[in-house]
């Protein structure tokens, strides 16, 4: 009871306070720590004087004394000193403290404990002694400092809200592939400078800065923003790359880390409201370095260093919390899934086998019973083990309405966003790609496709644009449609750019399709500067890789004033990766072309036969087209039957919009097949993507049909 | 005793599997068996040496099956109902392997082990961790995992030999 009471009274006390709190978080998460000039704090001393009377009324005299010490560090920084950066970090870390404090229930019970009031103390000693002194810290200094710094929460300015937290921590774990991926190149490169691949690392930095910008982690995004302006020096500039500009994009990958770090604890943090503690860090020696570099002058390792010597300090810490992350959702080795799905396939041909088997029908019917309900058991089993790998697009959708929102708004543009398709599911790796490149897409379509409102009043077209991102499933493809009702592509201005950056020689002529696809040129961009949304020219070679990376194409409609289309087409991934495919004979072995990439069978007539040179140059007419005949007994040196060609079947197959047609013996039939890789033995084999096992037990090859024209091309 | 000798006693306790091909007994290390079954319907596979005959599937696996016969240069002949298919297991890896007639699992007493004799230099022992005596039989041990790695089951460069 007694405890209850006093618990009251303390938070009587504080309710005085904690608005004004309140109001003074929603002040710093505005503020601009990045900006050129001090910021304005005129809104934030009255507030801190009613807080400091407030504590001083209810006798808080820690709470009040810690404020004081804000105020005064705040003051220092509207007088402009040396750095507002320094100063303001130093105060938003004293705020984040008392925060903390008074957020837990804990905190509202004791007031602001002793402990914390020593850490704001500590905080404050060390912003007058760097404030006043100006020197570099010896060696005993930093060893207080760094202990201070290790119990002292870094105020990010990311939103942490539920909402957000998902999509945080899936950027977390998206980054940390390409992270380790920019690490590996760099430190490969470390010897030997001039081998590093500035592309992909300029690429994955760019891929980091922009989301990270999209979800308000400024940090992030100024770190990457400045390891980018490094690199993009450094492309211009080939000659002046070092080991020192390697070794400062390390430390951009380490700082980048740490911030991913600090992240997590937070979101923790407001998961489970105990107050954890990331490490601070300092952005500015590093952006300062970097900005050094740039501008040729040479700049001190020791600097480097001693940012790195924290680093390693911090790492255990760094990577307990990504341990503690794990509770939700856990990574699987996609070596372990494959094994799973390689059981369940056996499974599955086994219970078939149960099924057929006639000794069964007759069984008692108890034994039917139990074994019916094995096999719905399995069932379920294998539905569900697919089901773990396929996502819906609607977790897709959701962000990219954030995106065009916060975009908008940031642009002064007024944009609707339109999505066909949400409940469509699609599998876990397509997924994650899909995601990425259309954050680039939708980034791109906002920034430089749609027009200013008075733009677009000017031209007649409705005040807001409208951007409409359509999914849709065949039987064999994703089809994916971006389009918006912006400003289009500027034909002539694309020509003019690709020409002036070497892309293109002055004389090509291009078809429409192909002066649009300048735009997927690494380093192309028709857009005047850059911002720190698009412009760097990155972003559509980045969207172009992945599509092709993926086995998809991309086509691009887009009519000058009226607006621009992409139209995207990928394979469908499953898990299982059952196709639709005809089977087909050849001599004594067994071909299966998968539907999709056949466009037509048929039986030639004696006379239709022409042939060019020799036996081997035979081709028919097909809708006007000469088509040769790719005798398929021959591409694979395999015995064929001997009997007149009228009676063997042809296959059509479309490459780069040529027909050729294969000619097999027989066809068989039509069926599913699982298709299964055949590289631990067999890998390497031409013209030949896989095999699976037919309906009639026996094997059949499944035909890659492009690899087939290219080794018949060479053959000839 | 060669490191293939000493592995064959410390894994396998000198337990062997052995079949003939030919008249001659061959054995291999039990641990590297994973089951053995009837000829089953092999079917061929485009650009691949003559001795990989094709694969079979093992109950919904498509497994890549050997003739040891056409491996060791010997004549080829055609299955009669005593052959059978041994699938080995080399890590992790399934293959099948035909033989002329099953023997049986027996032990070998390390003392009746030798290293692959020398037998001169236009015989490949490569493929052979030793030969065992067991009463009046001489065993030739082989290294499986040396037959299936040794070569590659697939002639990637030249399709026309095939």
């Amino acid at each position: 009871m007694a405890k209850d009471a006093k618990l009251k009274t303390v938070v009587k006390e504080l309710e005085d306070v904690l608005p004004q709190l309140k109001s003074l978080k929603i002040i710093f998460t505005k503020l601009d720590i990045f900006s050129s000039t001090p910021p304005d704090l005129k809104e934030i001393t009255p507030i801190l004087l009613e807080i400091r009377k407030s504590c001083s009324i209810h006798k808080l005299e820690n709470l009040g004394s810690s404020f004081g010490k804000l105020e005064n560090i705040l003051k220092s920084v509207e007088a402009g000193g040396e750095s507002h950066f320094t100063g303001l970090s130093y105060a938003l870390n004293i705020f984040e403290v008392i925060e903390t404090a008074l957020d837990s229930e804990e905190g509202l019970e004791k007031g602001f404990s002793e402990q914390e009031f020593e850490l704001v103390n500590g905080i404050y000693q060390m912003f007058v002694s760097e404030k006043e002194e100006k020197r570099v810290l010896s060696e005993k200094e930093r060893a207080t400092v760094d202990k201070v710094f290790k119990e002292v929460t870094f105020f990010d300015f990311g939103t942490t809200d539920a909402e957000n937290r998902v999509i945080i921590e899936d950027f977390i774990q998206e980054a940390l592939d390409p992270m380790e991926e920019i690490e590996d190149k760099l430190l490969s490169a470390e010897d030997d400078p001039k081998n590093l691949d500035i592309d992909s690392i300029f690429r994955h930095l760019h891929s980091i800065k922009g989301t990270a910008s999209f979800l308000g982690l400024n940090s992030i995004q100024h770190i990457s923003h400045a390891g980018e302006n490094l690199l993009d020096h450094v492309r211009s500039n080939p000659d002046i790359l070092s080991q020192t500009i390697i070794r400062t994009t390390l430390r951009v990958v380490d700082m980048i880390r740490l911030l991913f770090s600090n992240l997590s604890m937070k979101l923790e943090q407001s998961k489970d409201k105990k107050p954890r503690f990331p490490a601070v860090i300092q952005l500015e020696p590093l952006l300062k370095g970097i900005e050094n570099l740039i501008e040729g002058k040479s700049i001190q390792d020791l600097d480097l260093d001693s940012v790195k010597k924290n680093f390693v300090s911090d790492q255990s810490a760094a990577q307990a919390s990504t341990q503690e992350n794990k509770e939700d959702s856990i990574r699987i080795s996609t070596t372990k899934m494959e094994e799973l799905y390689s059981m369940i396939g056996e499974l599955t041909v086994l219970m078939n086998a149960i099924k057929e088997d006639p000794t069964i029908h007759n069984a008692h019917f108890s034994t039917r019973n139990k074994i019916e309900n094995l096999i719905r058991v399995t069932d379920n089993l294998r539905t569900k083990v697919a089901d773990t790998h396929m996502l819906p697009m609607v977790g897709i959708f959701k962000r990219l309405q954030r995106l065009v929102m916060d975009l908008a708004k940031k642009k002064n543009k007024k944009v609707a966003f339109e999505t066909v398709g949400e409940q469509i599911e699609i599998h876990k790796n397509t997924f994650e790609t899909l995601s990425n490149f259309l954050i680039h897409m939708i980034r791109n379509s906002v920034d430089h496709g749609i027009e200013l409102p008075d733009d677009r009043i000017r031209v007649g077209k409705a005040l807001s644009g409208l951007i409409k991102v359509s999914i849709k499933l065949t039987s064999d493809k994703i089809i994916l449609m971006i389009s918006d009702d912006g400003k289009g592509l500027d034909k002539e201005k694309i020509l003019k750019k690709a020409t002036e950056k070497g892309l293109l020689a002055p004389d090509a002529e291009l078809t429409d399709q192909e002066i649009f696809e300048q735009i997927f040129q690494p380093g192309f961009s028709t857009a005047d500067e850059i911002s720190d949304v698009s412009g760097r020219g990155v972003g559509m070679d980045v969207v172009k890789t992945a599509i092709i990376k993926m086995g998809g194409r991309i086509i691009i409609e887009s009519e000058k004033g009226k607006g621009t289309c992409f139209m995207i087409h990928l394979p469908i991934m499953t898990s299982t990766s059952i196709i639709d495919g005809l089977v087909a004979r050849i001599g004594k072995t067994f071909a299966i072309f998968p539907i999709f990439t056949v466009e037509h069978t048929f039986s030639v007539l004696k006379g239709d036969i022409k042939r060019a040179k020799d036996e081997n140059d035979e081709f028919v007419i097909y809708r006007d087209q000469a088509m040769p005949i790719v005798k398929l007994g021959k591409v694979f040196n395999i015995p064929v039957d001997e009997i007149d060609i009228t009676k063997k079947v042809i296959f059509v197959v479309r490459e780069q919009d040529k027909p050729y047609g294969l000619l097999a013996d027989e066809l068989l039939s039509q069926q599913q097949v699982v298709v299964e890789s055949l590289k631990d033995h067999l890998d390497g084999l031409i013209g030949i993507s896989g095999g699976a096992i037919l309906g009639n037990g026996r094997f059949g090859l499944i035909m890659d049909t492009k690899s087939i024209v290219n080794a018949w091309k060479n053959q000839n | 005793m060669s490191e293939s000798g000493n592995q064959l006693f410390e894994e396998s306790g000198g337990k062997l599997l052995t079949f003939l091909i030919g008249e001659q007994e061959y054995g291999i290390q039990i641990l590297e068996a994973r089951e053995v079954v009837g000829m089953l319907e092999i079917d061929p596979v485009p650009q691949t040496p003559d001795f990989m005959k094709g694969v079979i599937n093992l109950r919904g696996k498509i497994i890549p099956v050997i003739d040891l016969r056409l491996k060791f240069r010997m004549e080829q002949r055609k299955p009669s109902s005593e052959s059978c298919i041994v699938v080995v297991d080399i890590q992790g890896k399934l293959t099948g392997t035909i033989v002329d007639f099953l023997v049986g699992v027996v032990t070998i007493d390390e003392a009746e082990f030798e290293d692959s004799p020398d037998l001169g230099s236009n015989i490949n022992t490569v493929f052979i961790r030793g030969m065992a005596k067991l009463d009046k039989r001489v065993i030739i041990v082989l290294d499986m995992a040396k037959i299936l790695t040794n070569e590659e089951l697939v002639l990637i460069s030249k399709p026309e030999s095939v």
